[in-house]
């Protein structure tokens, strides 16, 4: 299983891209890369999975349906998470200057390699 | 007031739609203008008697002792139901639309059109001359209704101006104005001059039917603040796509809304919980401070913008340019963070 392979494509090709990574919803990382210390992976995923288990609650409750994706925007960086499949996220990392819509369409492309990977 | 001088003019004339769209202009602009709420109110009123039907019920019906009367006074759920229980399905649709026209946000009377809509569809009209409904038309979001309600009524303007008779009302039309008359207000005219549309009037969660004004929960807010905040989330919520936008309190309080209205405060309060977590969870992280959260889901999209102690909700449906909304956002962020 080639995950870093993924990263690493989707990161070289997204300008500004910090790190990423491929989380289990439990917030275990399965594999990541990074491009800058301060962006520590495995951190981001243990939060982030539960971040990400309240907006599906909410998107259910609200009748929106599944959650897709989530965007995170700070002073610092916007982080995007997309699922892949029921279990598994995808977080990318990009500072301000990066490419945002960039990020998103790479991540979207990288899903169902990953989704491909983990069947 | 131009528009006012204009409504009273065409009620003398018993122009009573165009003096209708007059006094929405002037409620645009002044909500809580006392006066000019009575006046509209004459209108519609005036406009809806004269539309009245003038038939005589059929002799079977067992509601003759009603036809004398107007219909506002008719329009009860009771009868309604009796309508139903013999097959009459199209007035007692009339009666539930009236009702709902009259309080958008009733679940009951809602799930009661619903069902009669349902029925007429299986069982059939025992008045095939009466219009029929979609179930869509009230199942939607008072947004989606209102674009529906929206798109009839350009249909029916154009078929007015080929005929050449504007001086007949349809129910339909009777209903449009009674809705824009009510809470959500959207002014055919105002999506005529420009792209954004007001879709309904802002909300305060703590009385719903009072005039808005700062909540209890808002002591921080001044007078002044809260119609600004009303003034940036009418400006937002006219951007094509959006569902609803509130502000609530960090505590997930909700303090004023725009747009659909029901389950406010749940919406407030998860939301809020989540936006709290996330965060945490960045500042945990290193992160910076956090601005902005985009929940994407299947049908739609949550965003959520902090700014000082309270955080701006945004429900879209998923057909909203993201692109857009973000500029919207970015705008309606700078105009917040310069109120408080």
């Amino acid at each position: 299983m080639d995950f870093k392979k993924i990263l690493e494509e989707t990161l070289s090709n997204v300008e500004g891209a910090i790190g990423a990574g491929l989380v289990g919803m439990d917030g275990i990382v399965i594999d990541q890369i990074s491009h800058n210390a301060s962006f520590d992976i495995n951190a981001v995923g243990a939060e982030y999975s539960s971040i990400l288990k309240n907006a599906m609650r909410a998107s259910s409750n609200f009748g929106l349906g599944n959650t897709a994706e989530i965007l995170i925007t700070t002073d610092k960086a916007t982080m995007i998470m997309m699922m892949v499949g029921q279990n598994y996220f995808v977080t990318l990392a990009i500072n301000l200057e990066g490419n945002l819509g960039r990020g998103r369409l790479e991540l979207k492309k990288a899903i169902p390699k990953f989704e491909k990977e983990l069947t | 007031m131009a528009h006012s001088l204009l409504g009273s003019i065409f009620m003398e004339k018993k122009d009573y739609q165009t003096a209708i769209e007059e006094f929405q202009k002037i409620l645009t602009l002044n909500p809580d203008d006392d006066e000019t709420q009575t006046h509209l109110k004459q209108a519609i009123e005036k406009a809806a008697s004269e539309q009245k039907p003038q038939k005589p019920l059929k002799k079977e019906e067992p509601v003759d002792e009603k036809k004398s009367k107007p219909r506002e006074s008719t329009a009860s759920i009771t009868i309604a139901e009796l309508y139903l229980k013999q097959g009459h399905f199209d007035k007692a649709i009339e009666i539930f639309q009236e009702l709902l026209a009259e309080d958008p946000q009733n679940l009951m009377l809602r799930q009661k059109l619903s069902e009669a809509v349902e029925r007429q569809q299986k069982e059939g009209s025992v008045d095939p001359s009466a219009h029929k409904l979609k179930k869509n038309q009230f199942t939607q979001p008072p947004d989606v209704k209102e674009d529906i309600i929206q798109d009839e009524a350009k249909q029916e303007s154009k078929q007015k101006v080929k005929s050449g008779d504007d001086s007949k009302f349809t129910n339909e039309d009777i209903l449009q104005v009674m809705r824009r008359g009510g809470k959500d207000d959207a002014m055919l005219e105002e999506k005529k001059i420009k792209p954004v549309v007001v879709k309904s009037e802002p909300v305060v969660e703590a009385k719903k039917s009072a005039p808005p004004e700062p909540p209890q929960n808002s002591n921080k807010i001044s007078s002044e603040q809260f119609d600004n905040l009303k003034g940036v989330l009418a400006e937002l919520s006219g951007l094509s796509g959006i569902i609803k936008c509130l502000v609530s309190g960090r505590d997930g309080i909700p303090i004023v809304s725009m747009g659909e209205t029901s389950n406010n405060a749940d919406l407030a309060k998860q939301v809020s919980a989540i936006f709290e977590s996330t965060r945490r969870s960045v500042s945990q992280l290193n992160q910076g401070k956090l601005q902005q959260v985009l929940v994407t889901a299947e049908i739609g999209n949550i965003l959520l913008v902090s700014f000082s102690d309270y955080v701006l909700i945004v429900l879209a449906n998923n057909k909203i340019n993201l692109g857009l909304l973000r500029l919207a956002l970015d705008s309606a962020t700078k105009k917040l963070d310069k109120l408080f």
